[in-house]
Order: structure tokens, then C-alpha cells, then sequence
């Protein structure tokens, strides 16, 4: 089952299989451990949560741009 | 789901340099603890100061005034809040919002100041009229505002919200370019010069970028998630700051050695030898007969608006009816 993810700020959306850990779906959206964050139901998650079916999902880039 | 390491609690985040998990009040309470031992590690606020924190409507600046609001029960100082409406389109009217709702869920004072009150112009039009790249001059007129109003605030100093990835990425740029001077500028804390210029504390000194924006989102402090839209992607900064941070994943705690090892050092790298006196138009420091806001407004209008940046900032601080101050740092 596919879940849809938001990444920020850049707009851009991802589909992503559930089951999924956070700290793959950060790499898929071009980011690491420490550069960007997972959001499920606007709270944030650890990096071996798994993506559930019904998670909304958002990624947000962390770093600013200064 | 992972639990936090101190209560069990479903956790929130993994700080990977210490292996531990945490849950969103574990983990507020230990970046409060950071910014805590910060302050008084490197003696950045005494009881009795006036504070001001510059507010961008940004994470940072949002978790540097709730801490601080925070703290100053604490330690016993006061916490005055500062926006600048710098007029870069529909992103400076939601930055302004984000402050002014971030200080009213705080419930400390803030000072709006509008750049186009004072010079008639917004930041994008003073760089097209100075023929000069827009985060320079944007860079320029904040620097300067801010002391100005510190000044006029009496402030003993300006916290500012330089994060330890903000800084350890100037510091490698500086490195790189050999800019060594500007190293020295990078620490914790920056002195006040009697009368000229309020010093600049970095309460963020040790904190990471992504704690700083947990910290914010989970203290439900307002704050804009949006980029200004004149950031530059591909600059110096932007690159490594990517590059350390794939760095600290491999080694965690990378940032914070270089940080606290910087600080030890930092009277190591040459001062700049800039000579320090006062402008003749607006009286505040320059690093020659007139201060570098003073001439760009003159350049662009035919008038230094120093002079008139103060009385509108007088006029901003006196309708916030502070107690008077008497001895403030900066003062001669």
C-alpha cells in the first residue's frame, strides 16, 4: 500500500510503501539524519518508525538557508 | 515505536551523539538544559540585564525568545523582542505575523520597525537603487537596526540566533577563504563597546539546527516555515552546511567539538583591525566618520537617515514605557 508524502519546504510530494523507516524516507527525499525531520500527524518521529497505511506524512528540511 | 530513555514515553527524537531517545518533554527540557549551561558557561547573561531578542519570524529566533522568555524567571533578567519589516513581499507580512503572535503567546514586549518608515524604501528596492545584491544590503540595514535599537533600549545585550550549524558553517567559510578575523567574531559572545554598540550573545551556541527547529514546533512557538525567497540554494554556506552534516551522521558530535573547541581558541584568531569610532551623522559605531547605513542612505536618497532611524526607534521604545535604565553595559 502507497502512502503520500510532503516534503518542505520545497512543495514536492513522494509515494512511499508502507512499512518504510523515517530515516529511508529522509534519504529518498534527499536529506540525512540531521538535515531534515519526519512529521506523522504534524508530530515528530524517530528515524526507525516505519510508515503506517493512514500516516500523514510530511519531511520537512530543517537546515535554513541563512 | 522507540521510547524515550529517561520516562519511557513514546519518543520524539534520538539525539545520536549521547544514544538516547527522547519524548517531546524530555526533550524541551534538555535543549533548555543546553542553552542553560551555554549561558552560563561562557557568562552571557548577568541578573538585572535587559535583553533584546531580534526576531526573523524563523525557527531559531522562535526557540532563542521562548527559552529566553523562559530563563529570565531564572536568572532574573528581562526579555524585550525586536522585528524588523524588512518588505520583501508576502514573506515579510507572514514573518511579521509569526512574531507578533510568538511574542503575545509569550507575553513579552515587542518593537516593530518598518525599513521603509525609516528610508522610504523596502529592502528589495534599497538594493536595486544601490546596485547591490539584496541579502548584503538586507544584512547592512538589520545589522544596523538592531544595535540601534539595543542601543536606545538600553540593552545589555542582543541574543541572537545563530544555531551550531550556523556556526560551525561560517566558521569553515571563514577558514577556507582565510578570513581569520572573522573567526574571532564567531563565538559565544561579543563584548559591548561603551556607548557604540551592544554585545551579541548566541544563546543556540550549542545547539543543533534540527533541535532548535523540534524545540519550536514542540513548544507550539509560532514560526514561519517558509524560506525568504532571495536564499541562495547553492552559496558557500548552503554546500557545507550539507557537507557537515553528513559528517556529524557518520561521526555524531562532531559539531560540538568543533564548537566548544572554537570557543577555547577564539582569542587565538587576529581581531579585525578595523579602527572603531562614531558616526558623525548618526552617532552610533563605524569604522570611520560615517557608519556604512548612513552612507548607503545618503547614496540612495541624498540624506544619511541615521538620524532619523533614531528618532522613529526613540519613539518605538518610549510608547513600550520600560523602567528607565541607569547602568547598562554599553553605556559609558
Amino acid at each position: 500500500m502507497k502512502v503520500k508524502v510532503r516534503v518542505v519546504p520545497d512543495g514536492r510530494h513522494l509515494e512511499v510503501e508502507a512499512g518504510v523507516k523515517a530515516l529511508d524516507l529522509l534519504k529518498l527525499a534527499g536529506m540525512n539524519s540531521e538535515s531534515g525531520v519526519v512529521l506523522v500527524n504534524g508530530r515528530p518521529v524517530t528515524e526507525d518508525y516505519r510508515i503506517r497505511e493512514g500516516d500523514e506524512v510530511t519531511v520537512v528540511r530543517v537546515l535554513s538557508g541563512g | 515505536m522507540a521510547k524515550c530513555s529517561i520516562c519511557g514515553g513514546p519518543a520524539v527524537a534520538y539525539i545520536r551523539y549521547q544514544r538516547r531517545y527522547l519524548c517531546d518533554r524530555h526533550f524541551v527540557e534538555y535543549v533548555e538544559s543546553k542553552i542553560r549551561r551555554a549561558i552560563s558557561r561562557y557568562k552571557m547573561i548577568r541578573q538585572g540585564y535587559r535583553v533584546l531578542v531580534p526576531v526573523s519570524g524563523g525557527k531559531d529566533s522562535a526557540t532563542v525568545l521562548t527559552a529566553l522568555s523562559k530563563l529570565s524567571r531564572e536568572f532574573g533578567f528581562e526579555v524585550v523582542a525586536l522585528h524588523i519589516d524588512l518588505g520583501i513581499g508576502d514573506y515579510s507580512v507572514k514573518s511579521k505575523e509569526a512574531s507578533i503572535k510568538a511574542a503575545n503567546k509569550l507575553g513579552v514586549p515587542l518593537i516593530v520597525v518598518s525599513v521603509k518608515e525609516i528610508t522610504g524604501y523596502t529592502i528589495p528596492e534599497l538594493a536595486r537603487k544601490a546596485r547591490r545584491p539584496v541579502c548584503s544590503v538586507c544584512g547592512l540595514v538589520k545589522r544596523y537596526i538592531i544595535n540601534l535599537v539595543a542601543v536606545e533600549l538600553g540593552a545589555d545585550a542582543v541574543a541572537l540566533g545563530h544555531n551550531a550549524d550556523d556556526l560551525a558553517v561560517y566558521s569553515m567559510k571563514s577558514f577556507i577563504t582565510q578570513d581569520l578575523s572573522n573567526i574571532s567574531k564567531l563565538g559565544p559572545k561579543t563584548e559591548s563597546i561603551k556607548g557604540l554598540a551592544v554585545g551579541r550573545i548566541r544563546p543556540l551556541y550549542e545547539v543543533y539546527e534540527k533541535e532548535s527547529y523540534l524545540y519550536a514546533l514542540l513548544t507550539e512557538t509560532p514560526f514561519l516555515h517558509e524560506e525568504c525567497p532571495n536564499v541562495d540554494f547553492s552559496s558557500m554556506e548552503n554546500r557545507l552546511k550539507v557537507h557537515i552534516n553528513s559528517l556529524e551522521e557518520e561521526k555524531p558530535g562532531v559539531k560540538i567539538t568543533m564548537l566548544r573547541n572554537m570557543a577555547k581558541r577564539i582569542r587565538d584568531y587576529p581581531k579585525p583591525q578595523l579602527p572603531i569610532s562614531r558616526c558623525r551623522h548618526c552617532g552610533l559605531l563605524s569604522s570611520g566618520d560615517e557608519c556604512s547605513f548612513c552612507r548607503l542612505t545618503k547614496r540612495i536618497t541624498g540624506q544619511p537617515l541615521g538620524p532619523r532611524a533614531r528618532e522613529v526607534v526613540r519613539s518605538l521604545v518610549a510608547s513600550l514605557q520600560l523602567a528607565p535604565r541607569q547602568d547598562s553595559a554599553y553605556k559609558s
